[in-house]
């Protein structure tokens, strides 16, 4: 397998790009209203400990990526039948996050374009960019991201004179109960789904730096979420923001003057398209290793056709999937994110020690 | 032979580069579709929603632009359905192009409709994609928003347009109300707020058989609603009263009478900045609804012939000021407490925000408890510059 040389910047905004994807324009916390705020900030410090497995992980196994380790730890049989279930999950989640950036384009700018047409197009794209390789997208999109923070800088500057600041109140009227709820759901999605980061984590240059660099980028793009989820709360209002289907577009519909909701789309293309190419990425990249070629190329037009399928076929409405994301895709991924993981912390944990007793007798 | 195949292929790229980046997929030239500025939604007799909608000529405009044109730049069409898409499909029959409500800046309602209810009529305009949130919402009272649409102007070549400026005179005359669109739908949502919006009438014509324009048209005045059904207006003087309870007031005059000489001389007050806070307030068990406002003017005009810069005189003045702002203020409450029996100024919201327990248990009959309320009215307003002279000019 040829040699990838990721830098620590490029790690830096691959993950914020990762995290955005396409959950910027969804504002995960919006069903706790008001208190969203709070919700998000406890479900960003659940998705902190998530990171914080999934580095060690990758820290206790030096230069291997999820399928190394589930092979190493599990053995060849039940190995490969885990590394089995992870690819169908990377595989899933990309089709899940294509379907929401279909239905945010078709609900706010094409409604007369069928939503296949437009997922085949982000998707030739994203095919594009995997064969080109990892060094290849992660290069784009160290190019790309400065690019979207500002944007969403911009976004919520301008929309400062809409604020009003009595949408905080009144604080916890509905009690505990939905913010938690909602926080859980903001544990899974997005801050999870960076178990799929196992299979670029090793990559990385300096090693050394990873748990810095992935914590920073981490707390980056918790500030630049916080950023928009305020914004959205502040000018829309509690209620608005529980009933519209995607709060930052009507928000930016608001700014004073100027007509720059298409923005907003373009940044959704943009974090969107990183998200699906990472996922894409390391379905091929793990299938790749699997069967133990060097070359993943063959692969990616299968897997991202497969994506595209599935991405249709997952649910049939917008309604469906708002509904299908807090209640079964949360549970759904539980054992992938939260599981697996801690299964294999404690293994390599356990390894670990046994090995430096070894070695100390 | 692969040098040839790469160039193909590229060439291949850009030619499919070129179907797909150029436009999606229901791409309208500009020259086909109609662009609509102002829509009016009526009440038929037979109990169906009238659509008027002001379409716009773009070539008739640019023409006019250079003067000497006088075909009218907009063309009016109506149609009727059950509901508001419906009938926006069904202007369809009448109107060659597809409409686009992109460019929409003016939402009219007539007053039939407003008085059975308006959430219902603007779900259509909050759900679809086109539509600007920032279009202004008014109400056309004692006449129908067809009518109002129909009405032609001399200083603007849109007519929608012209009353879009007139709105946004605001800053100025605070005797208009301008609501956006959206502000209309936060302000519905809200739990403990009744809405206001502005409205339009027409003013007396000379001759019946005028065409009816714009500027015999006036857009002063508030319409009072109670949940989403409209219950009553408050006159442009009261609708000052209104606006700086809610803090909406920029510049405005204010006529005082002259502390100093004889009745009827008075002194014209240019609110230069003014602040409304509204609060609430429970004392065993009392609500008490707490009005605070502070103006700062200057004078503007002065009828009586004695100098009144002094500091005395000065505070005077500001007293004069206080007494006309309050009673102006309370005026409004009053006629907002118990005759509409409507929270327009959303105390209940700060109920709900202030005492959220309380507000569980009265929530189901904050009409009562808000007309029964004490109010407190508190204004301070400081009388800052007298112009350029400091004593009028009269015959010695």
């Amino acid at each position: 397998m040829k040699k990838i040389e990721m830098s620590n910047t490029q790690l830096f905004f691959l993950i914020i790009g990762f995290l955005l994807g396409t959950t910027s324009v969804l504002n995960p916390a919006a069903a706790a209203q008001q208190d969203s705020w709070l919700a998000f900030i406890l479900g960003w410090i659940g998705g902190l400990l998530l990171l914080l497995i999934y580095v060690s992980i990758t820290i206790l196994n030096p230069g291997k990526t999820l399928v190394d380790i589930l092979l190493e730890t599990f053995g060849k049989f039940f190995g490969t039948v885990v590394s089995i279930i992870y690819i169908w999950y990377f595989i899933h989640l990309a089709a899940v996050v294509l379907r929401f950036f279909g239905e945010y384009m078709v609900t706010v700018l094409y409604p007369e374009t069928p939503v296949v047409f437009i997922i085949i197009c982000l998707m030739l794209g994203v095919a594009y960019a995997v064969r080109s390789g990892l060094e290849v997208t992660v290069r784009t999109n160290e190019l790309l991201m400065p690019i979207l923070i500002l944007l969403e800088t911009t976004l919520s500057l301008s929309l400062i004179g809409m604020y009003n600041f009595n949408h905080f109140l009144p604080f916890l009227e509905q009690g505990f109960g939905p913010i938690l709820k909602t926080a859980l759901t903001g544990v899974m999605v997005p801050y999870g789904e960076n178990i799929v980061l196992l299979m670029v984590f090793p990559f990385i240059n300096k090693k050394e730096e990873l748990r810095k660099t992935s914590f920073l980028a981490f707390i980056a793009a918790g500030v630049l979420f916080l950023a928009i989820l305020v914004r959205d709360l502040l000018t829309l209002g509690p209620e608005m923001l529980k009933k519209a289907s995607f709060p930052s577009d009507i928000s930016a519909k608001l700014i004073p003057g100027i007509q720059i909701d298409p923005i907003v789309a373009a940044t959704l293309v943009i974090s969107g398209g990183i998200k699906i190419s990472i996922c894409t990425y390391a379905a091929v990249m793990a299938i790749s290793q699997l069967l133990k070629l060097d070359d993943y190329n063959v692969f990616v037009l299968p897997v991202t056709a497969i994506i595209v399928s599935i991405s249709i076929w997952s649910y049939d409405s917008y309604i469906h999937g708002v509904q299908w994301i807090p209640q079964e895709w949360t549970m759904y991924s539980f054992p992938f994110q939260v599981i697996i993981p801690v299964i294999l912390l404690v293994i390599s944990l356990f390894k670990r020690y046994s090995k430096s007793k070894e070695h100390f007798r | 032979m692969k040098k040839a195949l790469k160039k193909c292929i590229i060439f291949l790229n850009i030619c499919f580069l070129i179907f797909i980046t150029s436009g999606c997929w229901n791409n309208h030239d500009i020259t086909d579709v109609s662009i609509a500025v102002a829509a009016g939604l009526d009440k038929t007799e037979d109990d169906t929603i009238e659509l008027t909608l002001q379409l716009v000529k773009p070539a008739v405009v640019r023409a006019r632009k250079y003067g000497g044109f006088e075909e009218s730049a907009v063309s009016v069409f109506s149609s009727t359905g059950d509901m508001v898409f419906q009938a926006v499909r069904n202007i369809l029959s009448s109107v060659n192009k597809k409409v686009y409500f992109g460019h929409l800046q003016l939402i009219v309602i007539g007053e039939e409709l407003a008085r059975e209810g308006i959430s219902d009529i603007l779900d259509f305009f909050e759900r679809d994609h086109e539509i600007n949130p920032k279009a202004y919402v008014i109400i056309a009272k004692g006449t129908t928003a067809r009518k109002v649409l129909h009405a032609n102007s001399k200083l603007e070549t849109i007519p929608a347009i012209h009353i879009t400026s007139l709105l946004e005179n605001d800053i100025a005359l605070p005797k208009i109300n301008k609501k956006m669109l959206f502000d209309l739908l936060r302000e519905t949502s809200h739990k403990g707020h009744d809405i206001t919006i502005g409205v339009i009438e027409i003013e007396e014509k000379d001759g019946a058989d005028k065409e009816l324009l714009v500027g015999d048209m006036k857009v002063t005045g508030t319409a009072v609603f109670k949940k989403d059904k409209l219950v009553g207006w408050l006159d442009p003087a009261e609708t000052r009263g209104y606006l700086l309870v809610a803090d909406k007031v920029k510049s405005g005059i204010i006529n005082i009478p002259d502390p100093l000489t004889e009745e009827g001389r008075k002194i014209a007050i240019e609110i230069i900045r003014s602040r409304g806070k509204r609060d609430v307030l429970i004392q065993d068990g009392h609500i008490i609804l707490s009005i605070e406002i502070e103006a700062i003017g200057n004078i503007g005009e002065q009828q009586s012939v004695k100098d009144i810069i002094t500091i005395e005189k000065g505070k005077m003045l500001a007293e004069q000021l206080n007494d006309a702002i309050k009673k102006n203020v309370k005026e409004v409450i009053e006629i907002s407490q118990k005759k509409f029996k409507s929270d327009i100024y959303g105390f209940g919201q700060i109920v709900h925000i202030k005492y959220p327990d309380y507000w569980k248990q009265i929530k189901d009959n904050w009409d009562y408890e808000f007309s029964n309320a004490t109010v407190d009215i508190q204004v301070t307003s400081t009388i800052k510059r007298p112009g350029l002279i400091t004593q009028p000019t009269r015959p010695q």
